[in-house]
């Protein structure tokens, strides 16, 4: 069911972000290890009487490919911020590579971040933008520093990659949206620090534009072997790219883990009504089985169910699943699926099923959930049973 | 960028004015527009300009060839007046004196309110709240009270300056009587207004530098002073340029005020300055035939060395582009 939501990526028109290379890159083969794991414990960090982060332990293992997700206000950009170092958290502490760096400054984390808005010099030529960390870090350290030479290589190398080799004397306002995420991508990558940190990196990208530049990021932290941690919160977008998706809700964790296990089995409610689109149809469900009064909510996917004809009887099968039934209220036509809205006494739920079949306002849905695509959760606590 | 917005503003709008008159994209609605073009909408500034400006420029061209002393009928006298001008000390020392203005005034009007509103920024918050309206505040006080008060502060018999100077042992210099003290005095006095208003002007090209590459930077490893020198000051080329351009060209008339209410620019012409001078020709010698040659030459000269500054900003930013990568 999962491809539902993981959209097959449609080849790059035209150049790509990361030409696929025949060699390995030199400017990418950056960590011969891999490194970059993060640790976090116990980090709180509050506006006032906001919540940022609350986050008893959080570990982003090294190599992976990490997106923080949830609504906006969840937190996620805090946390982002707090492992480059741009913001401190009140309590707690973050490690990276184990390293304690929780009061260390953003420049000696070991990390490169990439910003919403590419947040380039603008008074700076693309060369100088992608050269600029390299430059510092020779000035710092003359005895250790790379060369004019050196760099000016590894500037060549990395815009090159990133298909920016004939573009390193114009100035930012001089590019395109998609040129000026490949120019801050470079300059975050060429100082090949094991985390790179992206705070919503294709939010500022044309629609489409946006699909190949998220095969190109996967593509990217397959060959630069570092941490990739990246910051949305579009789910689609979290569970096309995470490696490990770490989703948040008012500055807490609601769950761990790789793409397909938040969306076989969502750890509560928020997890199950957050990812996919449409979201998880949720509803009270009363067994007679249970002891006493306690009360559930059952959850379905609109696309795991199967429609059944109004009248007809039900598919013979060893487990029956659960059967809803509705009025529909809004049918929607979205490409190759429709949508339909229903309701019922107990609420609304919504159901997809291939275009070809017809379906009216008003007419009678009756529709068959397997069982093993039914979720279970408490009603008190949301939490999934 | 609110202090670079001026020059390039007006810039555009005469562009816009040529365009609209050309009637390419001009799709005029009311009524006003069709019958008489642009006219309509111009000629309130038009006509005020012309009796402000243009009128005024030709009538002191053509006062500068009179004999004339706003009482007694004028009489032509070519160009005797320019003669007497060119062979009077007193404006060349005038000219000389408003050079070293304008020099001196020059880092007061760029590099200090810079650092000032740079080292506000770095720090944000309500003292520096204070601070900025504690500098802008002599932006706003009457030139006129201004002066006088400076006056009494700095009398070398009564005034608290040297009553405190010479409370804790020092020689009280006799400030706007002292020939080599009294031009720094105005010099002070002018650029106490100068800074806040500069100050304030590059607070606002600072607001509109992108805080995330300050951000970027730092993950860069860059340390303040390189953020500061390479990531704020650059982006602030542009209204640093023009409130030093400004300053070159207006100097000069921002002293003019404390020089005349403050030393009439003495003490033994220490003080006086080009626009000073063409003051004193007119109403302290009713000389006005002579007043307006030099209001011809100084003008001639401020717009020479105008086109001169544009010259070779345009050459180095031309120049400047391409090398820049």
């Amino acid at each position: 069911m999962t491809n539902a939501v993981r959209p097959s990526e449609p080849a790059a028109p035209g150049r790509t972000l990361i030409p696929a290379p025949a060699r390995a890159n030199p400017a990418t083969t950056a960590v011969a290890a891999v490194s970059g794991g993060i640790k976090l414990r116990s980090v709180r960090k509050s506006y006032g009487s906001t919540l940022a982060a609350d986050l008893p332990a959080l570990d982003i293992p090294a190599g992976s490919f990490t997106v923080l997700v949830g609504p906006s206000g969840c937190g996620k950009s805090t946390l982002l911020r707090m492992i480059a170092g741009l913001e401190t958290p009140e309590a707690g502490q973050i490690h990276i590579d184990g390293r304690d760096v929780t009061t260390a400054g953003p420049g000696e984390r070991g990390v490169a971040i990439v910003f919403q808005d590419f947040a380039l010099y603008p008074h700076m030529t693309v060369a100088r933008n992608v050269g600029f960390g390299l430059t510092l870090e020779a000035k710092h350290d003359r005895r250790n520093g790379l060369s004019r030479a050196e760099i000016q290589r590894r500037v060549g190398d990395m815009c090159d990659l990133l298909g920016l080799g004939d573009k390193l004397a114009r100035k930012p306002r001089e590019l395109s949206g998609g040129e000026r995420q490949r120019v801050a991508l470079a300059r975050a990558l060429v100082r090949r620090k094991p985390v790179l940190l992206l705070d919503e990196p294709l939010s500022n990208l044309d629609a489409g534009r946006r699909a190949p530049a998220r095969a190109e990021l996967i593509r990217l932290h397959r060959e630069v072997a570092g941490t990739f941690v990246l910051v949305t919160h579009d789910q689609a977008e979290a569970l096309s790219l995470g490696t490990r998706v770490v989703v948040l809700n008012a500055g807490r964790l609601e769950q761990v883990g790789t793409p397909e296990e938040i969306w076989r089995r969502p750890a509560n409610l928020f997890v199950a009504r957050f990812l996919g689109s449409p979201a998880m149809n949720i509803l009270p469900v009363s067994r007679e089985a249970d002891s006493g009064d306690q009360r559930r909510l059952q959850g379905w996917r609109p696309a795991d169910a199967v429609a059944v004809d109004a009248a007809g009887p039900l598919p013979a099968r060893d487990d029956p699943g659960q059967v809803f039934e509705g009025v529909v209220d809004v049918a929607e036509f979205v490409g190759d699926r429709r949508v339909a809205h229903c309701v019922n006494d107990h609420g609304t739920w919504s159901v997809e099923f291939p275009a070809a079949t017809p379906v009216t306002v008003g007419q009678r849905l009756r529709v068959l959930v397997p069982a093993e695509s039914l979720h279970q959760f408490d009603a008190q606590t949301g939490v999934r049973l | 960028m609110a202090g670079a917005g001026a020059a390039p503003g007006t810039a555009q709008s005469a562009r816009d004015g040529r365009k609209g008159r050309g009637g390419r994209d001009g799709r005029v609605v009311t009524g006003i527009g069709t019958r008489s073009g642009p006219w309509a909408y111009s000629a309130p500034a038009i006509l005020s300009l012309l009796a402000w400006v243009y009128v005024p420029m030709v009538a002191t061209g053509v006062a500068s060839l009179l004999d004339w002393n706003l009482t007694t009928p004028a009489r032509f006298v070519g160009l005797a007046n320019y003669r007497r001008l060119l062979a009077d000390h007193d404006f060349y020392r005038a000219l000389w004196q408003t050079g070293s203005y304008v020099i001196m005034m020059l880092p007061l009007a760029t590099a200090v309110p810079l650092a000032l509103a740079i080292a506000l920024w770095l720090r944000p918050g309500r003292a520096s709240r204070v601070y900025r309206a504690l500098l802008f505040l002599p932006v706003v006080l009457a030139p006129a009270a201004n002066a006088v008060s400076w006056q009494f502060i700095l009398n070398p018999l009564q005034g608290v300056t040297n009553a405190v100077l010479v409370g804790v042992g020092l020689p009280g210099p006799g400030w706007l009587n002292d020939p080599s003290w009294a031009p720094l005095v105005i010099v002070a006095i002018t650029t106490g207004k100068i800074v806040g208003l500069n100050t304030l002007l590059f607070s606002a090209s600072l607001s509109a530098i992108d805080l995330s590459t300050i951000e970027v930077a730092r993950i860069d490893g860059a340390t303040s002073w390189e953020i500061v020198r390479y990531v704020v000051v650059p982006q602030l080329v542009r209204p640093v340029a023009l409130l030093g351009l400004l300053c070159v060209l207006l100097a000069g008339q921002w002293i003019f005020t404390n020089v005349a209410l403050v030393t009439q620019g003495g003490p033994d012409g220490s003080t006086d300055n080009a626009f000073y001078r063409i003051y004193t020709y007119a109403f302290t010698f009713f000389d006005t035939g002579t007043a307006a040659a030099a209001a011809v030459v100084i003008t001639g000269g401020v717009a020479i060395g105008y086109a001169a500054v544009r010259l070779v900003t345009g050459r180095i930013r031309r120049a400047g582009a391409p090398a820049a990568g």
